[in-house]
């Protein structure tokens, strides 16, 4: 070996670390490059859902339009603790011709479930009429059984939503999904505009990224309006229901990591 | 370099994996503030007899009620004086404290007992002058005034028409003795105010119906005679004229009037051919036409402003109990569509101003309340609850509030029955008629 070839030393650090740093900004590059490729994919995915409880109507409604919004407007806390109702079966055609009624769109919160349930006396005849005629009937299987109580249980008329027309489709929701409709309840209270935006029609997405204590770390325009101000009054509105409920401990990282989207008002 | 690389894939495969989909979440509608609103004084000057001085004071209350009743819309807040124009500094005062709109009154005497105003709109936001408006009453016409300068007012800060140029019919049995019980026509401001007595039959008046303009009435009249063979006959009035003359006088019962847009034909409840049916007459010719054909009654027709759907009860679900249903007027059974289901005894189905929704009267719990549906059968809300039996539901002009009658029964042989007015979502704006008997069946000029 020469010693003549022999560089200093600091040659080859010099090399060396530039090799790297530049190894270091590509890798970053196509990193980023491809996280914003899962951005675009991930806007793809993006699933509207939107909290409703379809009523089925046996009577004429006991409550009336401002005893509903009252308890529409009270503070998701209640919210929060209500059970999950599980996505009812299909509706059993029930032999009471023509005394039921489809009551679509109404977003009834779920607290009101139980009083609801008590106000709709007809109700339980139905449920009753259904029990009767399923009992002579010996060859059901141990699971229709079990849809079929569960549905009296029910009283066949409440179950949980999808969308604020409430078509109705059942979908089993994901953690993910339940925990955004809470925020959503929890926001709405604060959710106000002035009258000159009303009938402008527009519409604002909030990406919010929430800590595993349900505080809301960043909140950050995902969609304009177009609007600022009414931009600006969506994320008032996040900002001021925040601590939101805390979420359950396997969503704790998406949710941080800003995978719900808040619609104003879609 | 194998290592670089190592950590250039892993690196990428973190980025990849955190691709999940974002959830969207609806929030809904939003609440719509308040507008903030001032409606107040610039100094009058000269000296005023108390008389007068009653007169700008009423003129003023008057303005301030009309636009109490938009209390979802505005805030009104308790006036300051003003003596000029505003200043910008003014503007940021009323800013900070949630005005956005204010109201100058500019009063001048000009004849005895007679004054000029000049209403000035200001708009906090944009600080600017929005419109001026300017007018002369007396205390014969303060209150068309102040409504005719309040609607323009109306209509440059919300962009829509309110219903303060609007007057409901309605009918009533002052008069009425022990013996002898009258129930006659009459019309007032939405607001209650300049009452008019429009018949004088002496008789029993049902079902009026107002044409769109607000010109004739259609009503039907039950005659105090002592003959066993009366007949329900259906009268119009030209309200401008004074005079009445009657429309249809077949056999039986010829009520239940509404007219069709344009005016120029009616639908009504006719039982010459024995059952109650619906029919469309021809005002002039006087022509009929069938629109309902079933064994079982069909009563009560209303129609919406575009003339393709009307609403209606029928005995067809079986029962005994009256449903509402829709059909297309222009037709015999034509498009017939079931729109309730529920209710015992349903009543008075009644299209809003832009079709889109019908109020009607349903028993429950031994009461008739108000209840909201759809046209399409969508969406039944509950409007009254514990507040008497309330019927005849009628919606404003602009949709935004719907009139009824309530009656509440004071001892076993006394009742009361008055009309009040109610948002479209149920909040009881109070009580229209006063001192005038017990007055029902009102109905909203549109």
């Amino acid at each position: 070996m020469k010693l003549a070839n022999v560089r200093p030393l600091s040659f080859y650090t010099k090399r060396s670390s530039g090799l790297h740093i530049l190894l270091v900004l590509l890798a970053c590059g196509l990193s980023w490059f491809s996280w914003n490729a899962g951005e675009k994919q991930r806007k793809i995915n993006i699933k509207l859902i939107q909290s409703s409880v379809r009523v089925d109507m046996v009577a004429l409604p006991q409550r009336t339009l401002k005893e509903l919004a009252a308890i529409q407007s009270r503070p998701a806390s209640v919210a929060a603790k209500k059970e999950e109702v599980a996505p009812a079966p299909k509706r059993v055609e029930v032999p009471d011709k023509g005394n039921e009624f489809l009551k679509k769109g109404k977003v009834v919160k779920k607290k009101s479930l139980a009083e609801l349930l008590k106000g709709y006396s007809a109700k339980k005849e139905v449920a009753k009429k259904v029990k009767k005629v399923s009992q002579p009937q010996e060859g059901l299987s141990n699971k229709e059984k079990r849809l079929l109580e569960g549905l009296i249980k029910s009283g066949n008329k409440v179950q949980e939503g999808d969308s604020l027309v409430g078509n109705g489709s059942a979908e089993v929701s994901t953690a993910v999904e339940s925990y955004a409709r809470k925020l959503s309840q929890v926001i709405k209270p604060f959710w106000t505009i002035p009258s000159y935006l009303a009938d402008k029609e527009l519409q604002t997405r909030i990406r919010v990224f929430i800590s595993s204590e349900g505080r809301v770390v960043r909140a950050t325009v995902y969609e304009s309006s177009g609007d600022e101000e009414y931009d600006k009054r969506a994320l008032e509105a996040v900002k001021k229901a925040s601590p939101f409920p805390v979420p359950e401990e396997k969503i704790s990282k998406s949710v941080l990591s800003g995978d719900i989207l808040l619609g104003f008002p879609l | 370099m194998i290592r670089n690389l190592l950590v250039l894939l892993f690196i990428l495969t973190l980025s990849v994996g955190a691709d999940e989909g974002l959830t969207v979440v609806a929030v809904g509608k939003a609440d719509i503030e308040k507008d903030g609103l001032i409606i107040s004084r610039a100094g009058l000057t000269g000296t005023l007899t108390d008389n007068e001085k009653g007169l700008v004071s009423k003129y003023e209350k008057l303005a301030k009620n009309d636009f109490s009743f938009y209390k979802e819309r505005f805030n009104l807040h308790n006036s300051q004086s003003h003596d000029s124009k505003a200043t910008a500094k003014d503007y940021d005062s009323l800013a900070s404290s949630g005005v956005r709109y204010f109201i100058l009154n500019k009063f001048e005497k000009i004849r005895p007992d007679t004054f000029k105003v000049n209403s000035e709109l200001y708009s906090v936001r944009n600080k600017e002058l929005l419109e001026s408006v300017s007018t002369s009453f007396s205390s014969f016409d303060y209150r068309k005034r102040v409504h005719e300068a309040n609607d323009t007012l109306f209509q440059k800060m919300t962009g829509k028409s309110s219903i303060f140029r609007s007057k409901v019919v309605f009918v009533s049995d002052k008069g009425s003795t022990r013996s002898r019980g009258i129930k006659e026509l009459y019309m007032m401001d939405f607001d209650g105010g300049n009452v008019k007595k429009l018949t004088n039959h002496r008789g029993n008046i049902i079902s009026p119906a107002l044409n769109f303009d607000g010109s004739k009435v259609l009503y039907s009249l039950i005659k105090n005679s002592k003959s066993k063979k009366r007949n329900i006959n259906l009268y119009i009035l030209d309200i401008r004229t004074g005079e009445s003359r009657v429309v249809s006088s077949r056999k039986g019962i010829n009520s239940g009037a509404f007219f069709m847009p344009g005016g120029e034909s009616i639908a009504l409840t006719m039982t010459h051919q024995g059952n109650a049916e619906i029919y469309s007459l021809n005002l002039k010719s006087g022509d009929a036409r069938r629109i309902t054909k079933h064994y079982q009654p069909d009563v009560d027709p209303s129609i919406n402003a575009s003339g393709s759907k009307m609403a209606f009860l029928s005995g067809r679900s079986g029962g005994g109990k009256p449903m509402i249903y829709t059909a297309d007027p222009n037709g015999l059974e034509k498009n017939v569509k079931r729109i309730s289901y529920v209710g015992k005894f349903n009543a008075t189905p009644r299209f809003s101003a832009d079709g889109s929704e019908i109020v009607f009267a349903s028993w429950l719990d031994n009461r008739f309340d108000i209840f909201r549906i759809d046209e399409n059968g969508a969406n039944l809300h509950r409007l009254t609850k514990d507040f008497g039996s309330n019927e005849d539901p009628t919606y404003s002009n602009d949709g935004q509030f719907i009139a009824f009658s309530s009656q509440r029964v004071i001892s076993r042989s006394k009742a009361v029955q008055n009309i009040y007015i109610m948002t479209r979502d149920g909040d009881i704006l109070g009580q229209i008629t006063k001192s005038m008997g017990n007055c029902s069946t009102p109905r909203w000029s549109k």
